[in-house]
């Protein structure tokens, strides 16, 4: 989308937009490559976190499900503002190029695509395959989304509604609805309980902890004995749970941390019941 | 607007590990009456709602698990039923919210007011002893689902007149008809809890 074909241009802004493309075809020149993950430390709302509590509780994110930053312009825009005054908005908007990655406007859809399925892939590797000896578990997930928690709280309600023989439809709204409710009152839980956790990250770490869920219950939409369900999601289950304790553990009161994590094994394990007794 | 944030409901939450699981504990005991004096300065919302939501999926899961048991003893076809979770929800979280809600208004009218959060605390903490009794409910025996619902039924019951009866007392001579009213409405939720999941009909389904 380009704004100098459909608006008739100030006079002003044509040497303004000649002088930001002179500076992205500079840019382009030294970064050909699209790095996997968005550049984090340009992302404003997402602090680094190297002590166990270092958060003020009440901070309340954006979600920003896309790898370019909106945000990011603000610092940019404020730099190159002091030129023209007028067109402050586009150069805005257009400066986020400066940021990121060049030209995410008018790359291919593959490569957009390919950019949001990367972090989604790293940062399911972060969650659920874990290094249990790295130094800081609050610092996995720094790049949250919320694009992997929604495939796979979608994947699992759409399995267990194929795997349910009536009721369908109400079976697939029960589980989005407890899932996508049980997630937020986690968080909720969390927050109340005073510990120190951001609330669409952990949003995201709840849902890409379901993952191990997901691929029990398509195991068990596809195996009928009953035996080798319970034996599935009873494994897929600790998974679960042993993936999203870390995270959950580090951001509470040690004295609380029983209060806090009770009841996320609470909703696994009800998830966990849903998948076997889906027949 | 300030009741919209986290930071007001906060105060609620205060409590421990070591807190949350001695007013179980104190739960259990119906007797000792001194339930509402210990949480008189820091009744918490905790133990209410998550006591609640652990004995909806209790409920749900282990009634479901006796029909399937029925079922399949009896060679019959079993579907889940998704509305045993949903009305079970309803059941529970509309019983710990409105029948608090209710005894404040008769209590104010009475006036011996209690806190509101008081009431919410106690009768959530009192619906602690159903979990146990659901679980204890896979027996098939119908004589024994019977007997270990009462029981439960008037164990919770009588833990909340008791602790509430040093403060009914000061009402005049309508205390014993409050007292009687809430000891039978805990009975009733205690035959609901029975006759919705634990009474089979193999057949009608």
């Amino acid at each position: 989308m380009s704004y100098g074909d459909t608006i008739p241009l100030h006079p002003s802004s044509q040497s303004d937009i000649d002088e930001i493309e002179n500076l992205i075809n500079a840019g382009a020149h030294s970064a050909t490559v699209l790095p996997a993950r968005a550049p984090s430390p340009s992302r404003a709302s997402i602090p680094v976190s190297h002590s166990p509590f270092p958060l003020p509780p009440y901070q309340k994110m954006p979600p920003s499900s896309s790898p370019t930053p909106v945000v990011s312009s603000v610092p940019a825009a404020a730099a190159t503002t002091t030129t023209a005054p007028g067109g402050s908005s586009r150069i805005g908007i257009s400066t986020d190029a400066l940021e990121s990655p060049p030209d995410t406007l008018t790359e291919p859809v593959f490569d957009t695509v390919k950019r949001d399925l990367t972090r989604i892939v790293s940062n399911l590797k972060l969650v659920v395959f874990p290094n249990p000896y790295r130094e800081d578990p609050g610092r996995a997930l720094r790049d949250w989304d919320l694009w992997g928690p929604f495939f796979f709280i979608v994947f699992l309600g759409l399995t267990l509604s194929w795997s349910a023989s009536v009721k369908k439809s109400e079976v697939f709204a029960v589980a989005f609805a407890i899932l996508a409710a049980g997630a937020i009152i986690l968080t909720l839980n969390v927050l109340l309980l005073g510990g120190h956790i951001i609330f669409f990250q952990s949003l995201s770490l709840l849902g890409y902890c379901l993952f191990p869920l997901a691929v029990g219950a398509l195991v068990c939409m596809l195996e009928g004995n009953v035996i080798i369900k319970i034996v599935v999601v009873s494994m897929t289950l600790a998974w679960s749970c042993w993936a999203a304790y870390p995270f959950i553990s580090t951001a509470v009161n040690p004295r609380r941390k029983a209060l806090a994590l009770y009841p996320v094994f609470l909703m696994y394990i009800s998830v966990g019941f849903f998948i076997i007794a889906i027949d | 607007m300030q009741s919209f944030t986290v930071g007001a409901y906060k105060p609620y939450f205060d409590v421990d590990t070591a807190d949350v699981v001695e007013r179980i504990r104190d739960s259990l005991f119906p007797f000792k009456g001194n339930f509402t004096e210990k949480t008189a300065d820091n009744p918490d919302l905790y133990g209410p709602f998550w006591i609640c939501t652990t004995l909806i999926f209790v409920a749900a899961a282990i009634g479901t698990f006796v029909t399937y048991v029925a079922h399949k003893l009896q060679k019959k076809e079993w579907d889940y039923d998704i509305n045993l979770v949903t009305w079970s929800a309803g059941l529970f979280y509309g019983y710990v919210t409105f029948v608090p809600l209710g005894l404040y208004i008769i209590l104010k009218y009475f006036s011996v007011p209690s806190g509101l959060v008081q009431l919410w605390c106690l009768y959530g903490y009192s619906l602690f002893i159903f979990i146990p009794a659901s679980c204890l409910s896979i027996v098939a025996v119908e004589i024994f689902r019977w007997v270990i619902v009462g029981v439960a039924g008037s164990m919770s019951a009588t833990f909340v007149a008791l602790n509430l009866r040093s403060h009914i007392k000061s009402a005049g001579e309508r205390w014993f008809l409050i007292v009687a009213g809430i000891f039978l409405l805990q009975l009733a939720l205690a035959v609901v809890l029975k006759l919705y999941f634990f009474t089979i009909t193999v057949g009608t389904k």
